[in-house]
């Protein structure tokens, strides 16, 4: 394409739309769903077909049957279990957003101090693989020894617990910990985004902090927190190892834990594991649909225009202190204390519940890092934390250029199955990306686990993008059709650089997942694509705690790494959108 | 009943880490421990079989032990003949199930597989996926311990009952020394105590097996709900559950095995155990894959391992039991570590002979479904 192509006619928007008819192929939005078809459905249909059958694929016994669906569909544990793990992940979504919501007002408006240092903060659980979180909670408030319990009753005599994280609301609170920093960003983004001429009006008509806050910011990025809401939902509907950590269903039913359960225990039952995943996959797609409406809703304001505007800082004054005590408790619980228990079990020769009187040694750092297999898996782990989230945000940002900008033929369709994936639990979906790749040469690679990874994120980096694309401006694009520029010079010089940060958010956020998924990795590890999330596990299940602390911490040292390259090398900012 | 010949070997007392010098430093020394031994392992590889082996350059072991300890243990066998091994460890139902499936469909990946479920082995080999070999050193293995041509156990493991010594009185201390299977009954362990759930694994699966099958004249049912009225934590793999009673969490736990309170003995751990009569034990067995892609080097590993080298390697690890009669834990010869502890016995009656118990090779395994009924699951 050069500068030669023909100049848009007449009316500025009629040129772009004529430019939009001319790219409406057939081509691209058919190799986009061939490759998503691949990549979603087929391993969702798997998880469907797998339900009806009494075995494996290739089991020679196995034969159709309803005998699973009917099973979980219609008697009385599972569909307790399903209220329970419904009613129990709308409260983790609302406790991680009213915390969320609070934590991403005070940074984003108010006088705060620290507000660089805090961000990163709110967002650092981020790095802790969520069932290492579990593990580190664990040793520190399971009931009897506890490190929280154990101090509370050596310092000050208290008999019994102080805290117990082996219950049903232990669970509910660490769930919440863990999704916190989900809801600040989605909320923090649409209020940086928010245009504050609106909340500048409200005061000059004498309003106040509340009564701004309450008529015209939270209506504003109420679509916003409608989309966090059910983000966290979906995302915990799905959470099997946070509550298989914590005591499992002798703490709380929970349909996640089911499913883990009937694919490792004896007999195992992946027709039970399926069909408690297909009954997932209808709550998650209503939470997903909730999610899909209030994100577009969210997201159809332009936020990247060519005017500047300016932010006006809420006076906290007396409030201050407090403002300050509350994040610097969640910053203890999420992150302080977690560590410590981390750091302390990796040194300790086992597990005591006496800081005091532990037997501490380095035995088992050196052993973790001198082990090959660590090797293997650190660099497994590099490898896959860098092609898959390429591969996720590339589909992503075609997937949502094609969509907005190309107006392709069944777009709507893309739309929807890049979402799916949301959906499954990760576990169920691991299942069904076994039998789709288990007679290719994927199988046993790397490879695997990547297009497992793509499959899964793909949501996010789509989502991601789409945002993005819909917040730019179209008159940047459309001056820039006026003045001669090609559809792709275009598309290159405006529309990608101004979307540069958030496909690089996008980036980040799949490399964080990609970095610590566990689920699907388990099902699909193989001597030559171990990864480092799946020797924690395995540490944890058939070693040791104290190798399985050490290579949660492995892990966060190779996010934190990746991150500080994002944010100071690649200028990256996951909690913003610009 | 299964009892060890303690015959010549390494002599006099000794600490765990002149022992562990010294097995390290000589290595084949510890063959020494039956006089015959060292010959017999010579002879039991041949060059053929080295070369070819040697020639294939790797294999894939698939394995339910606990992660570092087969480590360090296949790492012996690749000092000796120069094979690497890649090592995937998985809970032994579903690591069976995956490379079933994998064998089906032709991803031969896995040459050797260990587990501890004889039956499933067998209900293999009818299908045709096991290999038919005997390697020469397997003429040691008890013969309650192997399956001629199919499988050949690797090492034994005793489960009783272990408890943390922080957290019981000495008066409970004094009762749990002197304990029979009744003390997991007590109602003063309510809210104390920790179990397994037999679905987890082979081993759990054997233990709970003594209760519902084999023995269920001696304890049945009754037995199990009197357990589960002290509302014991269960845990889905046992790993987990040791660590917690060595925390302090737990007060006490059953199904705990040598090897792994041995480990945490090692460690510092305040753990003590005993071993009630009868003690179930559970056989960690290995076999080949019939389409094994290392076909040789799968047959040398397991003549390693059923060698008394191979066989003694495990004892640098874990207080294990072995397969072999000729093999002893030289800890055991130098009344080392818990041996030489006031409240440490071996096990008097091991619970070993319910392989071909009709009701335990049901694949059915009914107990599992009972099991989880008195317990609520």
């Amino acid at each position: 394409m050069t500068l030669a192509t023909p100049a848009a006619p007449a009316g500025m928007g009629e040129g772009f739309e004529a430019m939009r008819r001319r790219r409406r192929g057939v081509a691209l939005p058919l190799a986009l769903g061939l490759l998503l078809t691949i990549l979603v459905i087929v391993p969702i249909g798997f998880m469907f077909l797998g339900a009806v059958r009494t075995g494996t694929f290739v089991d020679p016994g196995a034969e159709f049957s309803w005998r699973s669906v009917i099973l979980v569909y219609t008697t009385l544990p599972y569909l307790r279990t399903l209220g329970v793990t419904v009613g129990a992940s709308m409260l983790v979504s609302l406790l991680a957003c009213v915390v969320g919501i609070a934590l991403a007002w005070l940074i984003a408006r108010t006088d705060v101090p620290w507000k660089r240092g805090l961000e990163n903060a709110v967002i650092a659980p981020l790095y802790l693989s969520p069932f290492v979180g579990a593990l580190a909670w664990l040793v520190l408030a399971s009931p009897n020894a506890g490190l929280l319990n154990v101090l509370a009753r050596d310092i000050f005599g208290i008999s019994g617990s102080i805290v117990n994280v082996m219950t049903a609301p232990g669970i509910i609170a660490i769930m919440a910990l863990y999704n916190v920093p989900y809801a600040y960003m989605t909320v923090s983004s649409a209020l940086k985004g928010m245009d504050p001429a609106m909340e500048e009006a409200s005061y000059l008509n004498g309003a106040g902090v509340i009564q701004t806050a309450m008529k015209v910011t939270f209506p504003v990025v109420r679509p916003a927190i409608i989309s966090a809401f059910f983000f966290v939902f979906v995302l915990t509907c799905g959470t099997f190892s946070i509550p298989a950590a914590l005591g499992g269903t002798q703490s709380m039913p929970f349909l996640a834990v089911d499913i883990y359960r009937a694919t490792a225990t004896y007999p195992i039952d992946y027709a039970r594991a399926a069909a408690i995943g297909t009954l997932l996959f209808w709550i998650s797609l209503i939470g997903v649909a909730f999610y899909r409406f209030a994100s577009q809703v969210a997201t159809r304001f332009v936020t990247v225009t060519a005017r500047g505007f300016r932010m006006r800082e809420v006076r906290l004054r007396g409030w201050r202190a407090l403002a300050i005590a509350f994040i610097a408790i969640y910053v203890v619980l999420a992150i302080i204390l977690p560590y410590l228990a981390l750091f302390y079990v990796a040194f300790t020769s086992f597990t005591s519940a006496s800081i005091a009187n532990a037997s501490y040694t380095l035995a088992n750092f050196q052993a973790v890092v001198n082990s090959v297999a660590v090797r293997q898996s650190i660099f497994n782990t590099l490898l896959i934390g860098f092609i898959a989230p390429t591969a996720c945000v590339l589909l992503g940002v075609t997937i949502a250029y094609a969509n907005r900008r190309m107006k392709v033929h069944g777009g709507a369709f893309l739309d929807y199955v890049a979402m799916f994936p949301i959906a499954v639990p990760g576990i169920v979906f691991g299942t069904g990306i076994f039998w789709t790749y288990l007679m290719t040469p994927a199988y046993g690679t790397i490879w695997i686990i990547v297009f497992a990874f793509v499959a899964s994120y793909v949501p996010f980096a789509y989502r991601m993008a789409d945002t993005s694309i819909i917040q730019v401006d179209k008159a940047l694009e459309e001056a820039s059709a006026l003045c001669g520029a090609s559809h792709w010079q275009t598309a290159r010089q405006i529309t990608f650089r101004l979307i540069r940060p958030g496909i690089l958010s996008a980036w980040i956020l799949v490399f964080i997942f990609s970095v610590r998924e566990i689920s699907a990795a388990i099902l699909l590890a193989s001597p030559s694509n171990k990864v480092l999330s799946v020797m924690s596990w395995d540490y944890l299940e058939f070693g040791n705690v104290q190798n399985a602390a050490i290579i949660g911490l492995l892990q966060t040292a190779i996010l934190v790494i990746g991150i500080f390259v994002g944010r100071f090398v690649l200028r990256v900012r996951l909690s913003e959108n610009g | 009943m299964m009892t060890h010949s303690n015959e010549t070997g390494v002599a006099g007392p000794q600490t765990r880490r002149t022992l562990l010098a010294r097995a390290a430093g000589l290595g084949v020394a510890l063959i020494a421990l039956g006089a015959a031994m060292p010959a017999l392992a010579q002879e039991g590889a041949s060059e053929e079989l080295i070369a070819a082996a040697q020639a294939e350059g790797t294999l894939t072991y698939y394995h339910t032990s606990p992660i570092d300890l087969t480590n360090n243990w296949t790492a012996a066998f690749t000092e000796k003949y120069g094979i690497p091994t890649q090592n995937v460890r998985g809970p032994s139902y579903p690591l069976w199930e995956r490379w079933l499936t994998e064998e089906r469909v032709g991803q031969h990946i896995a040459d050797v597989i260990q587990i501890t479920d004889t039956v499933l082995i067998e209900a293999a080999d009818e299908e045709g996926l096991i290999a038919d070999y005997t390697p020469p050193s397997a003429a040691g293995i008890r013969p309650t311990m192997k399956k001629e041509g199919v499988w050949y156990t690797v090492f034994v493991n005793a489960m009783g009952i272990a408890w943390n010594a922080d957290q019981v009185t000495e008066e409970e201390d004094a009762m749990l020394r002197e304990a029979d299977w009744s003390v997991l009954t007590d109602p003063r362990w309510a809210g104390r105590f920790a179990t397994g759930t037999p679905a987890s694994g082979g081993s759990s699966y054997s233990y709970v097996y003594m209760f519902l099958g084999g023995e269920r004249d001696q304890f049945g049912p009754e037995f199990l709900e009197q357990m589960a009225e002290l509302n014991p934590q269960v845990y889905e793999s046992k790993a987990p559950m040791y660590d917690r009673m060595a925390a302090g969490e737990h007060a006490i736990v059953d199904q705990a095995s040598q090897s792994d309170m041995g480990s945490f003995y090692l460690r510092g751990a305040p753990v003590r155990w005993v071993f009630p009569s009868p003690t179930p034990a559970n056989l960690t067995v290995q076999t080949i894959s019939e389409n094994a892609p290392h076909p040789n080097a799968a047959r040398l590993f397991q003549e390693w391992a059923t060698s008394p080298e191979g066989q003694a390697e495990w004892f640098k690890y874990a207080g294990v039991m072995s397969a072999r009669e000729d093999t002893v834990d030289p800890r055991k010869e130098a009344g080392a570590d818990w041996y030489q502890e006031d409240w440490y016995a071996d096990p008097e009656e091991l619970y070993l002979d319910y392989l071909s118990d009709p009701a335990y090779v049901d694949p059915a395994k009914p107990i599992i479904g009972e099991w989880n009924a008195i317990f609520g699951r």
